[in-house]
């Protein structure tokens, strides 16, 4: 009777036994999301999946007991039916089955309290897995805690990490533009240093001229000097003639009171001396010459511009066709290249294969010479005469030009630059610049203050001599070409063609009439505002080019053409009727290399391969 | 030039009606030594009276010139303040040494650098054609500096005797601070009294004589008064400070 009720209550049992686990199941999994806070992650999903596999597993081992206390239960109300069975029976059995019974009853409750002992410890054992499932919980929650702690933290450093990130960003533009500004200040400090060089330079190179120019003053002065004192001992040399008493001691006694009663007036006298000196003879006109470039020197010490506009310059009237030969002279050790009368004066300046440049004056009907310029390495290839007639321009075949003061032997500068011979070199119109032409096939400006090359063009042949206009350039080559270039732009404006080699160039005084020379033994005259290729070609029978640098020269009139031919004669062509006007033969026994008419337009120049140098008039 | 032989012609009665006027001579000295031992400032001691302000680096040369008279000349003293640093100087050296009358060597008795390096001027002076008819002088600069001397006196006179250099100790700063040895005594200033002293050799040394050998006139007249004046030794004519 009590075995179906006992039965039917079993299932609740395990119920009840397992509902705290359940609970505190439920309670962790409440738990978790509200001490987590932040749900919808995957390490919750997986905690409650780990949650759910435990309780699956302890479930299981709970269930194993819960069946053995079934069982235990049913084997129990078994035992009670039995006994109560056997408990009527023994009334009818024997006493010895009861006996058996009791003993087996007692069996029974022994075992009873065994299991009941058994459930007992389960349940001890269930308790404190609870405990320990409980702990876990806490520790887990406090694990979520620490996480979500964790989390705040690491989101922080994150933004720090991100600030500092944005820091840096922002230190690194600092950086690069401090670096880019490192880099422009380093380059300008490179450009300065460089431009510092330059001015050292300079500056090394003005001191450099000054102590020249000072040397060259305390020479000047102690030569003039020295010239006085001879002149005043000579002076006292004859004053002992005529005062017979006097002795040698008083003479030289008297000439130096005399030098400090003059001494405050020194700034004075060489105007006097000059203006007085200028009709006089010789050595008096150099000193007064020389006196007055000192005393300009000393007031332009860096810049003599206003020596060159001083002077002069002169224009002829008319030229006079020369008759005869004044003077023949062997001018030159070696054969002479060049020669060219100064534009301001009756200076004529011839320079050779010897390396110098002579200087001679024409004075009464002979040539006087007057200096020689040395400086030059090798023969001298072309002169010219600044239009104020002071300084002296040579181009050279050691590769250079060479200037001088015409007071000065050595060269005041040398222009290097050309990688082969300078053929012809000239003062352009502007004061102080110059231009050269050379075989390196180049032609280049040079800026006389700086001593350096402007500009420098390149021409398609060599250039074997060139002339200057207003802002042209005349060049004339070996391959048959005259061109013009223009200064401001050093590029080739025209080119004009001529029958064979262009060996020289020379350009009227009114720059109207250019002039050339050709190997084809003929001269050529270009009217220069036409620029048209009608041109009057001069011709003469006998007249030979005799090198690829023979130079012919127009008047200073304009009215005639000089040339010297291979046969050793002059040829002068009138330039109104085209015809030979005439020809000086007998002088020369070489091949004659160039001619120059004077400014005055009395004397013509020639000078040939030997060194001899004839000069010619009409009287 | 070529006027060397018309020098003959100069007609007498023009020279005779108008001399022109004897120019005063001029002395040529360069001053020579390292870089900073006070070159710029001896010579604008010397030149303007003072101490300068501030100097900076000479470039190449600065030329300083002082009218002074002596025995009744007039004279004027062309001082090369030459450049002490080789970059500055480089290139220029021939010029200085050109038709030069005196050489003063310079150094700074404080640095003794400059002191050593003297053997060096002076054998650049002999290369460049200088022989001993040039005077020298050595100048030790900036004894007014007494805590920080490094180049004794003993020592540099010693030195100045191997090489028969006149000796001087001055500073252009402060010329009469000078303790001993005060060559030009008193209170007048030293610097200029090394410079006039130099002057008055150059001048008893340098007569008036004509360089140029009498070329065809009989009457050329050596002047020797000025070699008898001089004639005493090269070496008696300085006073130096030891």
């Amino acid at each position: 009777m009590n075995q179906p009720g006992l039965r039917a209550s079993w299932p609740t049992r395990p119920a009840v036994l397992t509902d705290p686990a359940g609970v505190s199941e439920r309670s962790g999994r409440v738990l978790a999301p509200g001490g987590g806070g932040r749900s919808a992650e995957s390490w919750k999903k997986d905690i409650v999946r780990q949650l759910k596999h435990r309780d699956l597993s302890q479930h299981a081992m709970f269930q194993d007991l819960i069946r053995f206390y079934t069982q235990l239960l049913e084997k129990t109300s078994l035992a009670k039916g039995i006994l109560s069975c056997s408990v009527r029976r023994p009334s009818s059995d024997s006493s010895s089955s009861v006996s058996s019974l009791l003993q087996r009853n007692n069996q029974l409750k022994k075992t009873t309290g065994e299991l009941a002992y058994q459930v007992v410890e389960l349940q001890q054992q269930i308790k404190i897995k609870e405990c320990v499932l409980e702990e876990q919980h806490a520790r887990l929650s406090e694990e979520e805690r620490r996480l979500a702690g964790v989390l705040d933290a690491r989101q922080e450093l994150q933004e720090r990490v991100g600030q500092v990130q944005e820091k840096n960003g922002a230190l690194k533009m600092e950086y690069d533009v401090l670096l880019e500004r490192q880099r422009e200040a380093e380059t300008r400090l490179r450009e300065e240093k460089v431009k510092e060089g330059h001015l050292l330079e300079d500056m090394i190179h003005l001191k450099k001229q000054a102590a020249a120019r000072m040397n060259s003053r305390n020479e000047r002065r102690s030569r003039a000097r020295q010239a006085n004192l001879q002149k005043e001992l000579q002076t006292a040399a004859r004053s002992k003639v005529t005062v017979d008493s006097s002795s040698s001691a008083p003479t030289s006694r008297s000439t130096s009171p005399k030098k400090e009663n003059h001494d405050p007036e020194s700034t004075e006298k060489p105007h006097t001396r000059l203006f007085r000196s200028a009709s006089a003879t010789s050595p008096r006109i150099l000193n007064s010459i020389r006196e007055l470039f000192d005393r300009k020197r000393r007031g332009h010490s860096v810049c003599s511009l206003e020596e060159d506009l001083m002077c002069p310059v002169g224009i002829c009237v008319s030229a006079r066709v020369p008759v005869r030969a004044r003077q023949a002279l062997e001018a030159h050790e070696q054969g002479i290249n060049a020669v060219r009368f100064s534009s301001s004066s009756d200076l004529l300046a011839t320079g050779g294969t010897d390396r110098v440049i002579k200087l001679w004056e024409v004075r009464a009907g002979s040539l006087t010479h007057r200096a020689t310029l040395e400086g030059s390495t090798e023969g001298v290839t072309c002169i010219d005469f600044n239009p104020t007639g002071l300084k002296i321009l040579a181009a050279s075949y050691d590769k250079s030009a060479l200037l001088w003061q015409r007071d000065e032997s050595v060269p005041k500068l040398t222009l290097t630059g050309h990688s082969r011979k300078v053929t012809a070199a000239r003062f352009s119109s502007l004061p102080h610049q110059v231009v050269t032409g050379s075989a390196d096939r180049t032609i280049r400006l040079w800026d006389l203050h700086r001593a350096a090359c402007v500009q420098v063009a390149d021409v398609p042949s060599y250039c074997s001599d060139l002339v200057c206009s207003e802002n042209s350039i005349i060049s004339g080559h070996y391959d048959c070409k005259i061109r013009v270039w223009d200064t401001r732009t050093v590029s080739c404006v025209q080119e004009l063609p001529a029958q064979g080699k262009v060996t020289s160039l020379d350009i009227s005084s009114d720059h109207r009439q250019l002039l050339s020379c050709c190997r084809d033994d003929c001269l050529q005259l270009v009217d220069l505002r036409r620029w048209s290729n009608d041109r009057m070609c001069f011709r003469a029978e006998g007249f030979k080019c005799g090198s690829d640098s023979t130079k012919a020269v127009i008047s200073p009139d304009g009215c005639f053409l000089a040339a010297g031919s291979a046969d050793g004669a002059v040829y002068i062509w009138n330039f109104s009727t085209g015809k030979l006007e005439t020809r000086l033969p007998d002088q020369h026994s070489s091949s004659i290399s160039a001619v120059s008419w004077s400014l005055s337009g009395e004397h013509v120049v020639s000078v040939d391969k030997r060194g001899l140098a004839v000069l010619w008039s009409d009287i | 030039m070529a006027e060397g032989g018309s020098s003959v012609e100069f007609s007498s009665s023009l020279a005779n009606s108008n001399l022109p006027p004897p120019r005063t001579r001029i002395f040529k000295i360069i001053v020579i030594g390292d870089s900073g031992v006070g070159k710029t400032c001896l010579t604008y001691r010397f030149c303007a009276g003072k101490f300068p302000e501030k100097t900076e680096a000479t470039i190449g040369v600065d030329f300083r010139e002082r009218l002074v008279e002596i025995d009744g000349e007039k004279i004027k003293i062309q001082l090369w303040d030459t450049a002490g640093q080789e970059r500055f100087r480089k290139s220029m050296v021939q010029h200085y040494y050109r038709n030069v009358h005196a050489v003063v060597f310079v150094y700074d008795v404080t640095n003794a650098a400059s002191f050593r390096s003297l053997p060096a001027w002076i054998e650049e002076c002999k290369q460049h054609a200088l022989g001993t008819e040039v005077p020298r002088i050595i100048v030790g600069n900036k004894c007014d500096l007494q805590e920080s001397i490094q180049v004794g006196t003993d020592v540099a006179q010693q030195f100045a005797d191997t090489h028969s250099l006149p000796l001087f100790e001055t500073s252009a700063k402060n010329p009469n601070s000078q303790g001993e040895g005060n060559c030009g005594g008193g209170n007048s200033d030293h610097v200029e009294a090394i410079f006039m002293t130099v002057a008055h050799k150059l001048k008893s040394q340098k007569p008036l004589v004509l360089s140029q050998p009498a070329e065809g006139s009989g009457g050329t007249i050596n002047l020797s008064r000025g070699r008898d004046d001089g004639g005493d030794g090269a070496r008696s004519w300085a006073c130096s400070s030891c």
